[in-house]
């Protein structure tokens, strides 16, 4: 049944109940059995908008005014107000979960709502006992309280939340206390692989993917302690990361192309400064001495699981993404070379040909988009390069204006053989 | 997932949200009404950093202490920081442990870091921030440059402890409670 039938179906329940036509559980079954109305009309979408945006701005808003910190406020009159708020959002989300379940823009308004209250209340409490600045504490109490809401309520805003929070608190926390970001991390992890399985092509799993790529992005930084001594296997997990995203991407082939993005991207960005690295000390550590044991942990893992999806998507016919899936590979045989100038040539050699393949790639596919990154690619490495050799200014500002002509020129040839084949077809 | 469950499980959520603020607010109340009460004198700092924002930052001349000899401690981790009063119940740290005192006040506090060369410990106090309601900050910050100008400091914060715990109670200046102070100046 389309959704519009069953939105029309639901806002008849009431009344057949009503008139004793069916019971109230019968209604309850006939709501389980279609389930939640994907709202996709342009209205609906409006709606959950504005539901979102009022939550966060009403919930901040509440925020900011608290904070103002009124001295005539005792400290009952402060829990009252931290009470009363708490029990208040959660009644509405329960009357929300009772009453309109099957809507999307309730749920994510008012479980968002209860996230900035939850917080708000935290805070309240700090302020009024002159709690010490200790920022990490505060966060973790805070995500902890709401995560289980992802679950619960089925909602994605305070996901997103929960995930920028635990990457802040990441980042403030010292010693081993990172690594359990990990484990915060993995909590949201179930929600985001059921919306895979639900439905590829929603929103939720778009915007998801993008909180977790870019938490777990966050996490090695904040986990990885960075030294000159392991700078390259620091590389090498981010590269890794990069690909395996892009890897991923390609295999489980969500609508946006956001996974594919994010790691071409990536990779494409440590590549680049791979080959413009001044330090050549670098390349002569030894690798199996220069990071900790949780560096070769992650290296190999990542490793395993770049290997892994290489071979599903080579095995799926899929070969496209060879180029740029095998990068990590590249860099670890570039690391037993060890000559500085040989490894340059080579990395500045690998970043052309992932430019070329994307050019090709979105020659071949018709995407007038990817084939113009490609060349822009092509165009911010020679530029980049020029500045990396020392030649003098003339020289630079010419191939400026060459490597400007050169794109306009192919732009516009590519742009009408385009256009031609379209009329051919 | 099935409706009661749904329901269920988010009143176990909410009970949860609504009992760690109660536990946070009940054992501040608790150490407010039955912890000791110490005054801490804060060291005149900086009068440019003093009030910063919405809050007053604590500095405290307590927070150095020398480091007792045989004491194993690393910087960040908590040692155990016993209490006396003075004749005039300013709080005094005898000594350092790494297990608390049986019979003596303590506080639990964190270990900023280790002069080694001057045989001195840092302390950090889990009390360093006095949140004031915004202009009543912007009077104080005033008034506090000027005492601190004439060297005429008397300021100091009373803290109740109560098993190693503490909580700030109040901010004096001038010997009267900020708030009061403020009021009467203005």
């Amino acid at each position: 049944m389309s959704d519009k039938n069953i939105s029309w179906l639901y806002k008849e329940l009431p009344e057949l109940i009503e008139e004793n036509i069916i019971s109230e559980e019968t209604a309850q079954e006939i709501r389980n059995y279609y389930g939640p109305i994907k709202e996709k009309d342009k209205d609906q979408n409006l709606l959950l908008i504005f539901s979102i945006l009022g939550a966060v701005l009403i919930g901040s808003g509440i925020i900011l005014l608290l904070a103002h910190n009124w001295s005539q406020l005792t400290r009952l009159s402060r829990t009252g107000i931290i009470f009363s708020g708490l029990i208040g959002a959660q009644t509405f989300l329960a009357w929300v979960l009772i009453n309109r379940s099957y809507s999307v823009s309730w749920r994510e308004g008012s479980a968002t709502f209860l996230t900035f209250i939850v917080g708000a209340a935290i805070a309240l409490i700090g302020q009024t006992y002159h709690l010490p600045s200790d920022l990490s504490n505060f966060l973790l109490t805070w995500m902890l309280l709401i995560v289980p809401l992802v679950y619960i309520v089925d909602t994605t805003i305070p996901a997103l939340i929960y995930l920028a929070g635990i990457s802040w608190w990441g980042l403030l926390v010292q010693g081993q206390f990172r690594l359990l970001f990990w484990l915060l991390a993995a909590l949201v992890v179930p929600y985001y692989i059921k919306q895979i399985k639900q439905d590829k092509t929603s929103r939720k799993v778009t915007v998801l993917s993008w909180g977790l790529s870019i938490s777990i992005l966050f996490g090695l930084g904040s986990t990885l302690e960075v030294s000159s001594y392991s700078a390259i296997l620091w590389r090498l997990i981010y590269l890794s990361y990069f690909s395996i995203l892009f890897l991923l991407g390609q295999k489980i082939s969500l609508k946006t192309r956001v996974l594919e993005g994010l790691g071409l991207l990536g990779s494409w960005f440590v590549i680049y400064e791979l080959g413009a690295l001044k330090n050549s000390n670098l390349w002569e550590l030894d690798i199996l001495n220069s990071g900790n044991l949780f560096y070769y942990i992650i290296i190999v893992l990542f490793l395993a699981i770049n290997i892994y999806l290489l071979r599903e998507n080579y095995l799926k016919g899929d070969r496209n993404n060879l180029i740029l899936g095998t990068a990590p590979f590249v860099l670890l045989l570039t690391l037993f070379i060890k000559i500085y100038t040989l490894n340059l040539v080579i990395y500045n050699a690998y970043l052309l040909l992932i430019a070329l393949g994307v050019l090709v790639y979105g020659l071949d596919k018709k995407k007038i988009k990817l084939a113009n990154l490609g060349i822009l690619m092509i165009a911010v490495q020679i530029i980049g390069r020029f500045f990396f050799l020392d030649i003098s200014f003339i020289w630079r500002r010419i191939v400026f204006v060459v490597v400007g002509i050169g794109f306009l020129v192919s732009n516009i040839i590519m742009s009408r053989r385009l256009k031609g084949e379209e009329n051919n077809e | 997932m099935n409706k009661k469950v749904t329901i269920s499980l988010f009143v176990f959520l909410a009970v949860i949200q609504l009992a760690v603020p109660a536990v946070m607010i009940s054992k501040r109340e608790l150490t407010l009404r039955n912890g000791e009460r110490f005054k801490f004198a804060t060291a005149p700092i900086d009068p440019y950093d003093a009030f910063r924002g919405r809050y007053v930052r604590l500095n405290f001349a307590e927070s150095e202490h020398p480091l007792p000899s045989g004491l194993d401690i690393e910087r960040g981790e908590w040692v155990y920081a016993h209490l006396k009063k003075d004749e005039n119940n300013f709080a005094q740290i005898t000594n350092l442990t790494l297990t608390p005192p049986v019979e003596q006040s303590y506080l639990k506090v964190k270990v900023r870091y280790i002069n080694r060369r001057r045989k001195e410990v840092m302390l950090e106090f889990s009390f360093d921030r006095y949140y004031l309601e915004e202009e009543v900050a912007k009077v104080a910050e005033k008034y506090y440059q000027q005492l601190t100008r004439r060297q005429q400091l008397d300021s100091y914060v009373t803290v109740r402890v109560n098993d190693g715990f503490a909580v700030l109670e109040e901010l004096y200046l001038d010997g009267q409670p900020i708030l009061e102070y403020v009021k009467k100046s203005i």
